[in-house]
């Protein structure tokens, strides 16, 4: 009697990936239902206190179920900064001293999340990162997603990615950190908020399971129109992942290929690399 | 994944960037337990939120960082018996029946099928057939998150493919 095998309809499911997006709502969720059940952290303590506070929840007007929570700022204690203005959804910050660290929830259109200091200014969509006010000069480092530094005049623009650092100085001119096995950051692209708009449609449709043919389409789109584009990562992966899935496997190398040189590192190389084992040779 | 010795004590300390760090980590785990176990995508967000909330709140009855992954498991377990039990309940009788939608990124037709037949198998088969054969554990991982010997996984496995292998051909038989 021979050993049943494991059956090929489950490959479907074993490759089956979670979208960010739930994920983030998953992440922010659990924290809103930890902060609702006691205040166990400092900073949730501080905020029931209306004493000094180590980290705030900037809240936001009411939504929808499904739309993500507020921004949160995480404070160091020593700390100084203020919400100068709302911007839509985002707002801008003014951080004078000490260390905060930033935790921003997807933003739309022409919404942003500015963090500006004395001696630079940070735009993010999206993202976490940590920006310290040392001496005359500000550091700033992100852990998940992209934002673009410069001075507060706009110049010397450069895009950080998760594990990358930055020092803006004064005096000194800015010297980017990078992994080694990273090209080192040039000057950033300009903010593309029309392409930004069509990847993230893309990216809902993706998540919904909707219209995969106008998902890849949108990507497409945004590769054409903004190939250095900071969404430039997201719109290689996806446009392969979904030509890989249309059965369009000539775009799918292309596209693979393309993304593997340009992000080695990235978690989502081993994806492509599993299921398109010519990227590997 | 085991977490180090000083991680697992932060998160006994309730560091909040240790157990930020955590909830980042098993997210999509736990919304992949939950997924493949039946639960509606909208309903297994919710499932994972509360899920690391537990966590969270009753850290203190983990035995050890290596536990900790076993540990959640069986919440999730919990949770999932748990809602699949009220679902059941309203499909009965508030007539309720659960849409088939994706709950993953660009999800073809053959993984929702797939998910479908998965939830009628039974319980214990369904259990380690996902972890073998779709969370890609070894016999003696999936052994340890369910706390069985791996004598029971290896029997268990070998009726659950004979099980999927047998409701997938009569699923075909149904016709569209």
């Amino acid at each position: 009697m021979t050993e049943p095998e494991r059956h090929p309809a489950l490959d479907a499911l074993a490759q089956a990936e979670v979208p960010d997006a739930v994920q983030a709502r998953i992440v922010a969720g659990a924290q809103a239902r930890v902060e609702r059940r006691a205040p166990r952290w400092p900073w949730v303590a501080a905020l029931a206190a209306a004493g000094v506070a180590a980290g705030v929840w900037i809240a936001q007007a009411p939504a929808p179920a499904h739309d993500p929570p507020g921004h949160q700022v995480l404070a160091e204690a020593g700390a100084q900064w203020r919400v100068v203005e709302r911007l839509g959804r985002g707002q801008r910050v003014a951080l004078t001293a000490g260390v905060a660290e930033f935790v921003v929830q997807p933003l739309t259109g022409g919404d942003a999340f500015i963090v500006d200091t004395a001696q630079a200014r940070v735009r993010v969509v999206g993202t976490r990162f940590r920006v310290a006010v040392q001496g005359e000069c500000t550091a700033i480092s992100v852990s998940e997603g992209v934002v673009q530094v410069s001075r507060p005049d706009g110049a010397e623009p450069s895009q950080l990615t998760a594990g990358d650092t930055r020092r803006v100085c004064p005096v000194a001119p800015p010297q980017p950190t990078a992994p080694p096995s990273e090209a080192p950051p040039s000057v950033a692209p300009p903010v593309d908020p029309p392409g930004q708009v069509w990847v993230q449609t893309a990216l809902g449709l993706i998540g919904a399971g909707q219209e995969p043919a106008k998902a890849r389409a949108l990507m497409e789109r945004y590769l054409a129109e903004h190939p250095q584009g900071v969404f430039a990562q997201e719109a290689l992966y996806y446009a392969a992942r979904l030509a890989l899935e249309a059965g369009d496997r000539a775009t799918a190398l292309a596209r693979g290929r393309a993304f593997v040189q340009r992000f080695p590192d990235s978690h989502r190389t081993a994806w492509l690399r599993a299921r398109l084992p010519e990227l590997s040779r | 994944m085991v977490l180090p010795p000083e991680h697992f004590q932060r998160l006994q300390a309730g560091d909040e960037q240790a157990w930020a760090r955590l909830f980042r980590a098993y997210a999509p785990r736990i919304y992949r337990w939950a997924v493949h176990r039946g639960v509606a995508a909208g309903n297994a967000e919710a499932l994972a939120q509360e899920v690391l909330a537990t966590a969270w709140r009753r850290i203190d009855r983990c035995r050890a960082p290596e536990a900790l992954t076993a540990w959640l498991y069986q919440i999730t377990r919990r949770q999932v018996a748990n809602h699949r039990r009220k679902a059941w309940f309203r499909r009965v009788f508030v007539g309720e029946a659960p849409a088939a939608t994706p709950a993953f990124t660009a999800e073809p037709e053959a993984a929702i099928s797939a998910r479908a037949v998965l939830a009628r198998l039974p319980a214990d088969l369904a259990e380690v057939l996902i972890l073998r054969d779709v969370e890609g554990h070894t016999r003696d991982e999936a052994a340890a998150l369910l706390g069985l010997r791996p004598g029971t996984v290896a029997s268990r496995l070998r009726r659950a493919r004979a099980a999927f292998e047998a409701a997938w051909t009569a699923r075909e038989g149904e016709g569209p």
